[in-house]
């Protein structure tokens, strides 16, 4: 290959390669220099104190304890969570990191280890939308990993909240000696990566028909109950639920039918028949464990 | 710009992408490649008074970037092994287009000086003075490293 088509070769996989690059920002870099500068000015004066103290307290002479030998760890070595992956990290832990991701949809298992010798806290917490003056973070897990040099794995199960922007992983706190590697991964039960605002485009795409009122975010057995009474006679309503577990559809005090719940959502069709004045109860019952709410289109026929 | 020094914020934005994209086929890993860009220009940003005065401030930064981005990479590659071991077949987010996909595991492929000198020539448009000045080896090494880089290339791109 001459020199002439590497070239060609190499300005096209930068152009492509350039179009996913997501740039954090000048002002990302300011935030970051201007927190490491804060929390070295803490350590100045917490060091001043300390100097102060010698100088003025009688200390004892004993020795001063040596910190235990801290060898580098080497792989970090447990990270098995089953599921869809859909974010994967690691690296030297350093307390400034933080990553910031798309809202994913589904039961996400947040697991964690760390090769080394002390502790760390990561949490997974929400990205707030500073376009809407948003600036506090809901915490939806927290996980504390011990780090040895055969680490081992700890989980935990987490859903992204209502109308989250979008989802921050950050290492919280970190107790340790000499240099520690991280990993985390976060699985999601949705088999392949879904994010919160494709789910509910995917969710009325299945239901093949315009959704008759908003679409549904249900929490485990809080049932939705629809204010509008349906008329007498009888009705056939197309519904579809994303999530793991089941939905109960039932119209007024007529039998209530279940319609599976999945990802991707298939359209179910339920019917009956009505003497008028009944209103529509839907009510989301989980899989075993599960943490995610479910969302529902439905639509009358 | 005159006599007055660049911006922080005018060379960000006329070398993170740049930069970026080859630690991106360095490594073939685009979150690390954002990150460690990021870290230089943070490092930048923390001395900017004085390096905004230097002839060519990006070419501080780059260099940073590399020095950064290669002992990232020798601390956490152990970690990174096991967790690759442990990848089984899965769907994963932002599938990158075939093309690039192609190059940037080809590139993988090569000893990691032939994909340092590839990437600093083809993607930094480093002349090869430069480059050795850069690896602190005779220019004719860098050549010896190109070319073999290119035959290699060629031929595992031909194959794909």
């Amino acid at each position: 290959m001459s020199d002439r088509e590497m070239e060609a070769l190499f300005a096209s996989g930068r152009a492509q390669a350039a179009g996913r690059i997501r740039v954090p920002g000048a002002d990302a870099a300011r935030r970051t220099v201007r927190r490491r500068r804060q929390r070295a000015g803490v350590a100045a004066a917490a060091c001043a104190v300390l100097v102060t103290l010698a100088g003025t307290a009688t200390l004892s002479r004993r020795p001063a304890p040596v910190p235990p030998a801290t060898p580098v760890a080497g792989a970090v070595s447990a990270l098995h969570a089953p599921g869809t992956r859909v974010i994967e990290e690691t690296g030297p832990a350093e307390i400034d990191y933080t990553r910031e991701y798309p809202a994913y949809a589904g039961n996400l298992t947040l697991e964690v280890a760390c090769a080394g010798d002390g502790r760390l806290t990561f949490v997974a917490e929400s990205t707030p939308d500073q376009s809407l003056g948003q600036s506090a973070r809901v915490e939806w897990a927290r996980v504390t990993a011990p780090c040895a040099s055969a680490p081992t794995s700890v989980t935990t199960l987490f859903a992204v909240g209502r109308a989250a922007r979008g989802l921050t992983v950050r290492l919280d706190d970190l107790a340790a000696q000499g240099t520690t590697t991280f990993a985390y991964r976060i699985t999601s039960d949705t088999h392949v990566p879904v994010e919160s605002g494709d789910a509910v485009n995917t969710l009325t795409a299945a239901l093949g028909a315009e959704p008759t009122g908003n679409v549904l975010r249900l929490e485990a057995s809080v049932p939705y109950d629809d204010p509008h009474p349906f008329a007498a006679g009888d009705y056939r309503l197309a519904v579809a639920c994303a999530g793991t577990g089941t939905i109960g559809v039932r119209v007024g005090s007529g039998e209530e039918q279940t319609v599976a719940c999945g990802w991707p959502p298939q359209r179910a069709v339920v019917s009956g028949t009505t003497e008028g004045a009944d209103r529509l109860t839907v009510t989301f019952r989980p899989a075993d464990g599960g943490v995610a709410p479910a969302l529902v289109a439905w639509a009358v026929l | 710009m005159g006599d007055e020094p660049p911006t922080f914020d005018e060379v960000y934005a006329a070398g993170y992408v740049d930069i970026t994209v080859q630690l991106f086929a360095y490594f073939n890993d685009r979150q690390e490649a954002q990150d460690v860009a990021q870290e230089a220009f943070c490092r930048a940003l923390a001395k900017w008074r004085s390096i905004s005065r230097y002839d060519d401030p990006l070419a501080w930064i780059r260099r940073v970037a590399w020095n950064l981005a290669i002992s990232r990479w020798r601390r956490g590659r152990t970690a990174m092994r096991f967790l690759h071991r442990q990848r089984v077949e899965e769907p994963y987010l932002d599938g990158p287009d075939p093309d690039r996909v192609m190059l940037f595991a080809a590139l993988a492929k090569l000893p990691a000086a032939q994909r340092r000198v590839v990437v600093l020539r083809y993607l930094a448009d480093l002349t090869v003075p430069e480059i050795a000045d850069r690896e602190g080896v005779p220019e004719g090494t860098v050549k010896t490293w190109l070319h073999r880089a290119r035959t290699e290339l060629a031929e595992k791109v031909d194959h794909e």
